[in-house]
């Protein structure tokens, strides 16, 4: 490619030069200062001008509501406070130092939801032109849990069928999909089947009978992402991935027995096989597992040694990048994809366990209980799609970690099915809160690259909450709930209680109000299998 | 056209059999935290691991360390954490740091050091080898799940260069969910605030792991 050679010769850096060479430096200001840069547009949106870090070449957005806003600008306060010393960078900064990243199209956007993470902060959506050969692509963009998403399954169950069953049904759930660390995945399969899994995504779940051809149409990319080179995933990650082929995995992945709570939108929600309160549906939050994990490990390394050949400056290290056209963008794309196949698979593999565990629970089979999939959504991801941007259709790779795609009604990439309704978009909560279904809008589109917010996203570290709540607290407040629980380590259910998160009910209600999706239905757990 | 699925209804050989949970009377509300414990740690069947020992460990286990006097604490962090190691030497902190992270996976008490695991390399810079040792470790464990229980290391520094040459033996045992408990997974190393401080008597070492 010219214009990559081009680049590695005018640099001029050798390769032996350490990456530390291409971060600016870091700029110190008083809260008072900093709080010069940044603007509220409205009662939803703040936005972060150009200058508040070096090099940014457009501005930052973030949207949050009077309540989150405090939680954010109090993080920017502290770490203006601190001394440094084993602080961590705050939201707003990460959100700016990657408006400062090459071939950033349009602005550095945040969901209600953001908080500090690994380079990008979690809930950061970013473009970046792919006609532009300076452009970026960013496993930091993607995060560490590579095609992390949400699906959901509905049933023609009420509350009333499972009311007396519920304790046996969430133990079940539980016997039949592996959680926890160290859980070893139940479907068999050889290294050959991982190739082929890798490759073809849900078509090999479908190909095996584990997915119905249904499914297919309720996935985002119907469950296969076309670049996956299962190749260019390294020998290190399928190893750790065959193992886990169909395990739920730890943290905040779960799968949860959800009832229909409140119908917002009585249309969407017909449309969608959701629309009667008192419903059930099972929600399932997991990822590619160690896979992804791995290949962004990987790719991590191979980046910095590209970064420093190719002369990308950044405002911090942890920001590793490649150019989308060189060798390692390439590469890192491939992989990235085979893993997004992977984790498909693995929500797949889950969801026949799910319809298996209902099927023996109530003497019948999966079809005659409605087990469809209502939706599977991605929020770690990049992805290539077309966007208006200043009155031009441009082709844009879109990275959206800890944010969701929500696309408007009428857009091709969306199943016939949800035409008219515009993209389910599904919002899991915290143990023992509330998730929510959205749909994707047209402002949505035009503003945030057709993207809303993925979850609650934590507020209070994990150390915090293991030593400020109690084990026994937390469980009660379930019991009291009505709620089920059945976790593989008891210190999860300190980190994961709902008072380490934001609320949730905010976090949808602002995206709501800045109208880039749209409210269709209240989920309540009854049932949470956890790691 | 794709087979028609044919495993659909098949599942019997495929699911393990785990012990199910058995409660006194249907949906307790629990009273005690052994009870509660019960709730928690429903596949009660496992070995050495009872309900109450469960909620013994969960009592004790937050700060103090496994056997030997633990020189390592858990940081917060907004998302992950932060594991703080220290010793007399380099080697030492590397050994509590490699410990502190299977701390946070298993209880390391019902880990019993009955085999032994080598892992060598070579790193670039410092930074490079704490990163490695823990990677490679966390890779044995997702792939043999070995887990380490206690570990020596030996890391010669090479003269002239920032290098590092690392020979690490560990001992342990496999992961085997019927006696062992399962704590948080650790998904991955990262590079984030990674530090190393060394000083004539005492270093310290802080990484940020993704969890």
């Amino acid at each position: 490619m010219a214009s990559f050679a081009e680049a590695t010769g005018d640099c001029g850096a050798p390769s032996t030069s350490p990456t530390v060479s291409t971060v600016r430096p870091r700029i110190v200001r008083t809260y008072e200062e900093h709080m010069k840069y940044i603007k509220k547009l409205t009662p939803n949106s703040w936005s972060i001008l150009p200058g508040f870090v070096p090099g940014m070449s457009v501005p930052g957005t973030f949207y949050v509501n009077s309540r989150l806003e405090q939680l954010m600008l109090s993080e920017l306060r502290q770490s203006c406070d601190g001394t440094g010393v084993g602080g961590f960078i705050p939201a707003v900064t990460q959100i700016a130092n990657v408006a400062a990243l090459p071939g950033i199209v349009k602005s550095s956007i945040a969901m209600p939801d953001v908080h500090s993470g690994y380079g990008f902060s979690i809930g950061n959506v970013a473009a970046f032109d792919m006609n532009d050969k300076d452009a970026i692509v960013s496993p930091g963009g993607v995060g560490f849990d590579i095609n992390c998403g949400v699906r959901l399954l509905r049933t023609n169950l009420f509350e009333g069928d499972i009311k007396d069953v519920k304790e046996q049904l969430a133990q079940s759930l539980f016997d039949h999909i592996p959680v926890g660390v160290g859980s070893k995945g139940v479907i068999p399969t050889s290294p050959g089947d991982l190739d082929s899994a890798l490759e073809l995504g849900m078509d090999w779940s479908l190909r095996e009978g584990y997915a119905w051809a249904e499914d297919k149409e309720h996935v985002e990319e119907y469950g296969r992402m076309l670049q996956a080179d299962p190749r260019k995933v390294s020998k290190r990650a399928k190893k750790r991935g065959l193992p886990q082929l169909g395990t739920l995995g730890a943290g905040n992945h779960y799968c949860e027995i959800q009832i229909v709570d409140e119908v917002h939108d009585q249309k969407a929600a017909n449309r969608m096989g959701i629309g009667a309160r008192g419903q059930v549906v099972v929600m399932i939050h997991s990822g590619s597992r160690g896979l992804g994990h791995q290949v962004a490990t990987d790719s991590l390394v191979e980046m910095e040694r590209a970064m420093a050949r190719d002369g990308i400056t950044v405002n911090d290290r942890q920001l590793a990048c490649a150019k989308i056209h060189s060798t390692e963008g390439q590469n890192y794309l491939a992989a990235m994809s085979a893993a997004a196949n992977f984790a498909w698979v693995n929500r797949s593999a889950m969801t026949f366990l799910a319809r298996q565990t209902f099927a023996k629970m109530f003497d019948s089979t999966p079809d005659d209980l409605d087990m469809h999939v209502v939706y599977d959504v991605s929020h770690n991801i990049a992805k290539v799609e077309q966007h208006v941007v200043d009155d031009q259709l441009r082709t844009l790779l879109v990275h959206r970690k800890g944010a969701t795609r929500a696309f408007p009604p009428h857009h091709p990439l969306i199943p016939v099915d949800y035409q008219f309704t515009g993209q389910p978009v599904l919002i899991g909560g915290t143990m023992g809160t509330c998730s929510y279904v959205l749909s994707g809008t047209q402002k949505g589109m035009d503003t945030t690259f057709g993207s809303t917010c993925h979850g609650a996203g934590r507020a209070q570290s994990r150390a915090k909450s293991r030593r400020q709540l109690s084990y026994t607290d937390v469980l009660d407040n379930l019991n009291r709930k009505g709620i089920s629980i059945r976790v593989a380590s008891p210190k999860l259910v300190m980190e994961e209680a709902p008072e380490s998160y934001k609320d949730v009910t905010e976090v949808v209600n602002t995206c709501h109000d800045a109208g880039i999706s749209k409210k269709v239905v209240k989920l309540r757990p009854v049932a949470v299998v956890k790691g | 056209m794709p087979a028609p699925p044919q495993n659909r209804y098949r599942l019997s050989r495929l699911t393990r059999s785990r012990p199910s949970y058995t409660s006194p009377s249907p949906c307790p509300l629990p009273s005690s935290s052994s009870e509660i414990s019960s709730l928690v740690s429903s596949r009660s069947g496992r070995g050495t691991v009872t309900s109450s020992s469960l909620s013994e460990m969960l009592l004790k286990s937050s700060a103090a360390g496994p056997t030997k006097p633990s020189n390592y604490e858990y940081l917060p962090h907004t998302a992950d954490i932060q594991l703080h190691s220290w010793g007399p030497t380099l080697n030492s902190a590397l050994s509590s740091l490699t410990i502190s992270m299977f701390g946070y996976m298993t209880d390391l008490s019902y880990i019993l050091p009955s085999s032994s695991q080598i892992i060598s390399f070579k790193s670039d810079s410092p930074e490079t080898g704490v990163f490695k040792i823990l990677d490679e470790w966390l890779v044995h464990f997702h792939t043999k799940g070995f887990v380490v229980k206690e570990m020596e290391v030996e890391v010669k520094e090479e003269v002239g260069s920032p290098g590092w040459d690392v020979k690490c033996v560990a001992k342990g045992e496999e992961f085997d969910m019927e006696r062992h408990t399962q704590g948080t997974e650790v998904k991955a190393i990262t590079y984030s605030n990674l530090q190393i401080h060394r000083k004539e008597d005492r270093v310290d070492l802080y990484v940020i792991i993704d969890i």
